[in-house]
């Protein structure tokens, strides 16, 4: 493959030393697996995507000091992080004027435009009256308040971290902002975790969107100032992952806002659910243009979008149509799916693994991993593969398998750190850290990209001596050392067993 | 000397810690028995922080499960959690010492974890030796929980197998950058003036840690860990002497002759001769780098161990010009250690706010800063190269065996200050017109 069919600039996501640290830091069993990050570093994450502001952590100095790294954006600590210092006596009578004064001190020292009072666990069970310091803390900005009390993490999106902030910041900025005119060519997007280049992998979104006639009010959050939120009712439309998230209701019987919804219910009804790959994509530019009544518009967009990356797709497609494919997956399909439906390749062998790098698929039931299997099978008989499919078996049961199989390429779960272990079996095999943010992005072009890797990785030869193997790997949890998988299995029944 | 009996926490508190909670500490020391697993009855939050901590620094050594606290424990309590949990670590790993740390959630419920701890020293099938340690965030600051939870184990330690030749090292912490390679070498250093090692506190198996009284004499690295020497001195007579984190040629040789003093015993001067001709071979190597260092100004975060000991070396054998030491935590001989170094920084600041700190650096125009993974971004603002020296580092890994700490460590600092300095990219600034 040549340099310049690499290099294309057109919406190629090009990877960053920071990617690294992004596939690296998830690849740290602390996401599910062996911990679990817990709600202040959901919260934070977001929190530190917001310009000119500051977290006041309503807490003792410990919840700081180690919540500065946060396991969502490990490449970088949070460098600022004042908290109320909480100490026993204030733990039993309570830290109200404490919390007063420390957010009048955050803002004589940071002159921020907003200061986020988030809650610990010390704050939440004393049952301060946080609220109260809105009004009465009279500093020249922004405050809101983020209790976290009841946030526990578990597959319910609208009660992590992340989505109570979310709440907390469009509900108490806007609370007394009156519409000031509807802008009805403008969407607001809504991001989910924070990456090092978010402008980069929003780009053809933000294309797609302009060349329907529409602009984007603002990315919320991504490097937001207090007015890109109270501009938030201006726009027509939110593109939001869950409509059920308190804020989305907000906007809507505040300012009459309507919403697409990226994961509309039911939910993982398929493995082609999700604006993932062409059709995903054709999808949620249809029902953009059903919200702002310009369908014709939006089909226009999709057909010539969508051929453009085609085109750019077809490039690559001799390399990849016919080849066939051991699919390590789980409940979504992602880039493994769009190598079989648009590059034509046949999946052979299918892994299901529900142990991977996430509490959602720790928290799947039987009979949920049933119906994985189920919809599995149906996507691939529908793109003309028949697989031999394996449901969490050992490693020797999958190396047969794959041994008899004999698959062109594997494609390993996203999370699961375990492409050495194919590639030292002798298997080509694409390696997901190139593809991290795929989730992450919408737009076409994340097709072309997979199929580019795809045709790299069928390319490029083995590391076949990787030093990873002479690590011990653990049976259950693939990329794990048995002492991690140890850990995991103690983590496992602690958190999600002996509820 | 500071005596910890009475010691007060004053306010203001710092705002923006450069230190963590009791919990924290505790983890250090208890994490330090190699063999030894620590249990945190917590929810989520704190257990990944401290997981997280540990894992980068090292991805094969973090032995911290929890109890799986849930919120609806806030309410009911979950003392059986913290049971299952240690009864779990002890089936699965086998460690020799299980501690159970409670985090401030617990505690404000009033969970009964001496409780559990009985039932866990009755239950027959826990093998392990099991101590609860009250660890909540709220009641005190990191270096204190450290002490604390180092002065526990004295508890399982045994008198009975009489005394050795040989000293305890006090106040090592195992999740220092380069700890494995300065361990390695203050081990090679004792070894070198005729001494022997009896147990390190804490980077060592438990067994070694019981066996502690054994020794003839505690050596308190930087003050940190004194109150464990004291509370052997006092049930097992053993001496302790306090010696500066041997960091320099001047400190090591000091640092040999107050334990040789100690023992009441000569040091081996032809050792030391050595081990100052092989120094002296490196300096000649980047002897003109180092004619360029007099003057150099830099500022140095970290604890009162091993903060003070690189100031005292950057200034005395280096010439550097110390604009500020920031003491991000204390111990209880700091009192005493600030009126001897009064003079050594422009500024010292002890446990400052991270804000003011940062503005204080800025402020003095330094040229050099040495700290944590948590001092970058004030070093890429001031556009000056960082020294990771200090806790946390967890944006360096250090696999070579190339401590910081003694005459070895002389080279490591040479390399890591002048490869600092000479490898970065230097933009050609125009004069503006």
């Amino acid at each position: 493959m040549g340099e310049g069919e690499l290099m294309s600039d057109n919406f190629n996501y090009s990877l960053s030393p920071e990617d690294f640290m992004v596939s690296s830091v998830w690849s740290l069993p602390i996401h599910g697996r062996a911990a679990l990050g817990g709600k202040i570093s959901c919260a934070t994450t977001i929190a530190t995507s917001l310009k000119n502001t500051v977290v006041l952590v309503h807490g003792p100095i410990g919840c700081a000091f180690q919540r500065r790294m946060n396991p969502c954006r490990g490449w970088n600590p949070i460098y600022d992080m004042p908290c109320t210092a909480l100490t026993e006596a204030e733990a039993v009578y309570g830290a109200y004027d404490k919390l007063l004064s420390a957010i009048k001190e955050v803002y004589e020292r940071y002159k921020p435009e907003l200061i986020l009072v988030i809650s610990s666990d010390v704050a939440d069970q004393i049952g301060d009256y946080m609220d109260a310091v809105r009004e009465e803390a009279k500093v020249p900005c922004e405050v809101v308040v983020c209790s976290l009390v009841g946030c526990e993490q578990d597959n319910v999106m609208t009660r992590r971290g992340f989505s109570i902030i979310r709440n907390a910041l469009i509900t108490e900025l806007l609370e007394n902002v009156e519409e000031d005119g509807k802008d009805d060519k403008s969407i607001n997007i809504t991001t989910l975790v924070q990456f090092p280049d978010e402008g980069q992998r929003y780009r053809e979104l933000r294309s797609l969107i302009q060349n329907m006639g529409l602009h984007i009010n603002g990315f919320y959050f991504y490097n937001n100032s207090v007015n890109d939120i109270k501009a938030m009712p201006r726009a027509f439309a939110s593109l939001v992952h869950y409509a059920s998230e308190p804020w989305t209701e907000f906007l809507e019987k505040k300012y009459g806002m309507k919403y697409i919804e990226l994961y509309p219910e039911p939910r993982y009804s398929s493995i082609e659910y999700g604006p993932y790959g062409f059709d995903g994509v054709d999808r949620l530019l249809m029902d953009i243009g059903r919200v702002y009544d310009i369908e014709g518009k939006a089909e226009e967009v999709a057909k010539r979008s969508r051929k453009e990356a085609e085109e750019a797709l077809a490039k690559h497609l001799p390399a990849l149509r016919g080849k066939s494919l051991g699919v390590v997956g789980s409940y979504t399909g992602g880039y493994a799916a769009d190598l079989v439906r648009y590059c034509g390749m046949k999946c052979k062998l299918l892994v299901l693994r529900f142990r991977t790098g996430t509490n959602f698929d720790m928290l799947l039931n039987e009979a949920a991993k049933e119906r994985t299997v189920d919809m599995w099978r149906d996507f691939c008989l529908k793109h003309d593969s028949d697989p031999e499919i394996l449901v969490e078996p050992t490693l020797e049961e999958e190396l047969k398998a794959l041994k008899r199989t004999k698959p062109d390429l594997v494609v390993p779960a996203s999370l699961l750190g375990s492409a050495w272990w194919y590639e030292k079996q002798g298997f080509k095999t694409l390696i997901p850290n190139r593809l991290f943010g795929y989730f992450f992005r919408l737009g076409y072009w994340t097709v072309v990209d997979a199929a580019i890797e795809a045709r790299r990785a069928l390319e490029r030869p083995c590391s076949s001596e990787p030093l990873l193997s002479m690590l011990d790997q653990d049976e259950e949890y693939s990329g794990l050392t048995r002492y991690w998988g140890d850990n995991a299995r103690v983590f496992r029944q602690m958190w999600y067993e002996e509820v | 000397m500071a005596e910890e009996t009475g010691y007060e926490e004053h306010e203001p508190l710092s705002l923006d810690p450069t230190q963590g909670c009791q919990l924290i500490g505790a983890f250090r020391a208890f994490h330090g028995i190699k063999d030894g697993y620590v249990v945190l009855h917590s929810p989520p939050d704190c257990h990944s922080g401290m997981l997280l901590l540990r894992t980068l620094c090292d991805n094969a050594d973090a032995r911290i499960a929890f109890s799986g606290i849930h919120p609806r424990d806030f309410i009911y309590g979950a003392e059986h959690k913290a049971l299952i949990a240690l009864k779990k670590i002890d089936e699965t790993f086998k460690p020799a010492f299980i501690a159970l740390l409670d985090a401030c959630a617990p505690a404000i419920v009033g969970d009964d974890l001496d409780a559990v701890e009985v039932k866990a020293r009755e239950d027959a099938g826990i093998k392990s030796k099991i101590l609860f340690f009250t660890a909540a965030g709220f009641h005190k600051n990191m270096w204190m929980g450290y002490e604390s939870a180092l002065a526990s184990l004295a508890k399982f330690m045994d008198n009975s197998s009489g005394k050795e030749d040989s000293v305890n090292l006090i106040g090592f912490k195992d999740d220092g950058f380069k700890s494995v390679a300065d361990l390695t070498e203050i081990k090679r250093l004792l070894n070198g003036v005729g001494l022997n090692v009896n147990a390190v506190l804490t980077a060592d198996e438990f067994k070694r840690i019981e066996c502690a009284p054994k020794a003839s004499l505690n050596i308190v690295l930087g003050g940190d860990g004194i109150k464990l020497a004291r509370v052997m001195n006092k049930q097992f007579g053993i001496p302790y002497v306090v010696v500066d984190y041997p960091y320099g040629v001047s400190a090591t040789e000091r640092f040999l002759e107050r334990i040789c003093e100690g023992l009441e015993r000569e040091v081996d001067e032809s050792f030391i001769s050595q081990e100052r001709a092989r120094v002296k071979e490196q300096i000649e190597k980047v002897q003109f780098y180092l004619h360029g260092f007099y003057g150099l100004s830099c500022a140095v975060i970290g604890d009162t161990a091993k903060g003070i000991a690189l100031a005292k070396f950057l200034s005395a054998e280096l010439g550097f010009d110390v604009k500020v030491l920031a003491i991000t935590n204390k111990n209880f001989m700091l009192e005493e250690n600030l009126k001897k170094i009064s003079g050594l920084a422009q500024e010292i600041m002890v446990e400052p706010d991270r804000f003011e700190m940062e503005r204080c650096i800025a402020n003095a125009g330094v040229q050099m800063l040495f700290g944590s993974t948590f001092d970058k971004r004030l070093a890429n603002i001031a556009r000056i190269p960082l020294v990771r020296f200090s806790y946390p580092t967890i944006d360096s890994v250090a696999l070579t065996d190339t401590p910081y700490a003694g005459f070895r460590g002389v080279s490591t600092w040479l390399e890591s200050i002048v490869n600092s300095l000479v490898s970065r990219y230097y933009e050609v600034r125009g004069v503006e017109v």
